[in-house]
């Protein structure tokens, strides 16, 4: 385990034009998740659901409403405490530097005005360091398959799938243990798509990182994780081994996921489980359980009772039915 | 019914001359969804926007034919254009919200289509029609619905609107852009149901702009490939699936997730429309290229089946 949350919350409040809080976004709402040391887990759910908020909170960039983060050894070791809400300063910086990440605006990502020799290192000038800065640069290029000598570049030189490519770079500079990856190739085509991927599978085994690999495309995800977690509406509705979650979804959000995304063999395309209506907003939640109104099996007490996420062989599901 | 040939379109910009289209040809049949998949910047809304003479001042339709049901569209007039947009074919967008008057109810924007391409006595009567085709695209509430303001619906909503628009005026043919890219899965799942049904039901036309395969595999009964400007590939859906013939085609296919336990990206990048590759577009990227390939543009051969290689038959 490298990491661990439970019931983490977060939640945003909403305010009149006067400043005054008149309720609350619940983007996280109560999330349980483990994530595995140098394997992959998938975050998938749809528009709003908290993902990115998820990955913002890991990071230590929220502060989370409630709950906790567990950190396993590579992450605690040195450090006074393993909870990440009960760190100081000093030790949330050391951390910083053992978590890199990939952020999901691709265009925002890369300040324009910056060569690419000083974007790669960026962090390790703001953690301190000065020296051996180009070297670490040429080092960087190399290993995520850039040409060292385009080192004073801007980033327009270079096409979107290398511009990802230096953005992964800089998230390896101060050598982390964990990466946070948030739709690192949603903005991408499928060619280069493909090499990003393969290029984050490689780096997975040189360097033996744990991913935390955020995405609404099930069939990346699919391809890419070991565990994947499905998040509806601030909180994780089923937890399993990707090759089960796929097979053999249990929650019914999931199986309206899964069934959903497109299959790739027109011969197969099968009778799909449409769900009604859309997603409800996090700051009005259904009550109980929150997937019940579209729920296609949901009963009375769905409505009104909250499903415990509970754990049996090898998966979580959060549902009174399954 | 709508049949292109030959289409070559070019933008004249301060940096020189785009070569956006070269040589594009298709055909969508009456009551199929046919399909138009490619990576971004391959040409695909140039296309469209083209066949509507929608382009832009820099964009120009150098040569080709563009027919519907028959009649010359190039040759057109500007009036009669007028009619054939949201009359004969009608369009919706990738993005509903920026397609869509922010400060008039959906139901008097409908009407307005209606006003338009439809000959009805009275106001209610327009009344009648407008909640007629918000249940045609199933609109949960149809009389509600007309009643709000674009804002006050989902993303999904708002697409049904969009379709309810374009349906509004009875076109024999939809031209739908990247209709489902901004939605949800389950959404997008909604929104490709009704299309299906649409077809199905109402016997509509659709030519469906998409890069996403998936998406093709799940509604098209036919589909062309397209790349740097050219059709590279053209199959009904469950051939182009099970056998891809051109390179191109099958880099794609073997680059998607799912297909294989490896994926194998393309290598290189797409080109430079300002200075396309000579001869085949395709040929700086293909494992199969020689070098007639260099010298000399493949032409789209075939019948059910059209390939634009020189190394592979259709
Ligand atoms: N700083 C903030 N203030 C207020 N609300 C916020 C803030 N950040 C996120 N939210 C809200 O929290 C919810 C979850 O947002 P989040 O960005 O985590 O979703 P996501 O799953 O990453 O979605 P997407 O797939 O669109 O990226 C949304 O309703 C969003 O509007
Ligand atoms: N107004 C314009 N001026 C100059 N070049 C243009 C213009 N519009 C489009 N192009 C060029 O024409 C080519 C085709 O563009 P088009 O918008 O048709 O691509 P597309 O296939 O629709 O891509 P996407 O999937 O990103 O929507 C691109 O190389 C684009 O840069
Ligand atoms: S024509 Fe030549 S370069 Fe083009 S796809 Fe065929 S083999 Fe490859
Ligand atoms: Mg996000
Ligand atoms: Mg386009």
């Amino acid at each position: 385990m490298i990491l661990r949350t439970h019931g983490l919350a977060k939640h945003f409040p909403i305010r009149d034009f006067l400043g005054r809080v008149e309720g609350q976004v619940r983007a996280l709402d109560g999330v349980t998740l483990t994530l595995p040391e140098g394997k992959t887990l998938g975050i998938v759910g749809e528009s709003g659901c908290g993902k990115t908020t998820l990955a913002r909170t890991l990071l230590g960039l929220e502060a989370p409403t409630a709950g906790s983060v567990e950190l396993g050894p590579a992450l605690a070791d040195g450090l006074a405490r393993d909870r990440l809400e009960e760190l100081r300063l000093g030790d949330l910086r050391r951390l910083r530097r053992r978590i890199g990440v990939v952020f999901q605006d691709p265009l925002g990502a890369l300040n324009p005005r910056m060569l690419v020799k000083d974007l790669v290192t960026e962090p390790l000038v703001i953690h301190g360091q000065t020296r051996g800065l180009r070297d670490r640069a040429r080092e960087l290029l190399e290993l995520v398959g850039l040409n060292p000598d385009h080192l004073y570049r801007f980033p327009h030189q270079f096409s979107g799938g290398q511009r990802q490519r230096i953005v992964i770079a800089r998230a390896l500079a101060l050598e982390p243990q964990l990466l946070v990856l948030d739709e690192p190739t949603s903005a991408l085509d499928v060619s280069v798509q493909a090499q990003i991927l393969n290029l984050l599978q490689q780096l997975q085994r040189r360097l033996g990182l744990s991913f935390l690999f955020i995405s609404h495309d099930l069939a990346v995800v699919k391809h890419m994780c070991d565990r994947v977690a499905v998040m509806y509406l601030g909180r994780v509705v089923e937890e399993a081994d990707a090759a089960q979650l796929f097979a053999n979804p249990r929650h019914p959000y999931s199986q309206a996921l899964v069934s959903a995304t497109p299959e790739l063999d027109p011969a197969r395309r099968q009778a799909r489980i449409v769900l009604e209506g859309d997603v409800p907003s996090p700051a009005a939640p259904p009550s109980g359980c929150h997937f019940h109104p579209r729920c296609p099996i949901a009963v009375d007490n769905c409505a009104v009772e909250y499903p415990e996420l509970r754990e049996g062989d090898g998966c979580a599901v959060a549902c009174h039915l399954v | 019914m709508l049949r292109v040939e030959n289409l070559v379109t070019r933008f004249h910009t301060y940096d020189g001359v785009v070569r956006a289209l070269e040589g594009v040809s298709f055909e969508v049949r009456e009551g199929e969804i046919f399909g138009l998949v490619g990576e971004t910047g391959c040409g695909k809304s140039v296309t469209t926007y083209s066949t509507l003479r929608l382009l832009p001042s820099t964009g120009r339709v150098h040569s080709g034919r563009i027919t519907l049901s028959g009649e010359s569209l190039l040759d057109a007039s500007e009036s009669r254009m007028r009619e054939v947009r949201g009359g004969e074919i009608a369009m919706i967008f990738q993005d509903p919200l920026s397609a869509l008057n922010p400060v008039m109810r959906v139901g008097d924007q409908i009407a307005e289509s209606v006003w338009l391409h439809d000959d009805l006595p009275d106001a209610d009567a327009v009344a009648v029609r407008v909640e007629e085709v918000l249940g045609e695209v199933r609109m949960p509430d149809p009389a509600g619905a007309a009643r709000a303001f674009p804002h006050e619906l989902s993303g999904g909503m708002q697409q049904r609107v969009m379709i309810a628009m374009a349906l509004a005026g009875r076109p024999k043919m939809l031209i739908a852009d990247e209709p489902t890219t901004a939605l949800d899965v389950t959404i997008q799942s909604q929104v490709l149901q009704l299309l299906r049904q649409l077809k199905q039901e109402a016997g509509l036309t659709v030519l469906l702009i998409t890069h996403d395969l998936g998406v093709v595999a799940e509604l098209c009964d036919r589909v062309a490939v397209m790349y740097a400007g050219t059709i590279v590939e053209t199959a009904p859906v469950e051939e182009l699936f099970s056998d891809p013939k051109h390179p191109y085609t099958q880099g794609l296919l073997a680059a998607l997730p799912g297909a294989s336990e490896t994926l194998a990206p393309v290598p290189g990048r797409v080109p430079d429309l300002l200075a396309p590759p000579s001869g085949c577009r395709f040929h700086p990227r293909c494992p199969l290229a020689v070098d007639r390939c260099r010298a000399e543009a493949p032409e789209l051969r075939g019948d059910t089946r059209q390939v634009a290689c020189h190394e592979v038959e259709p």
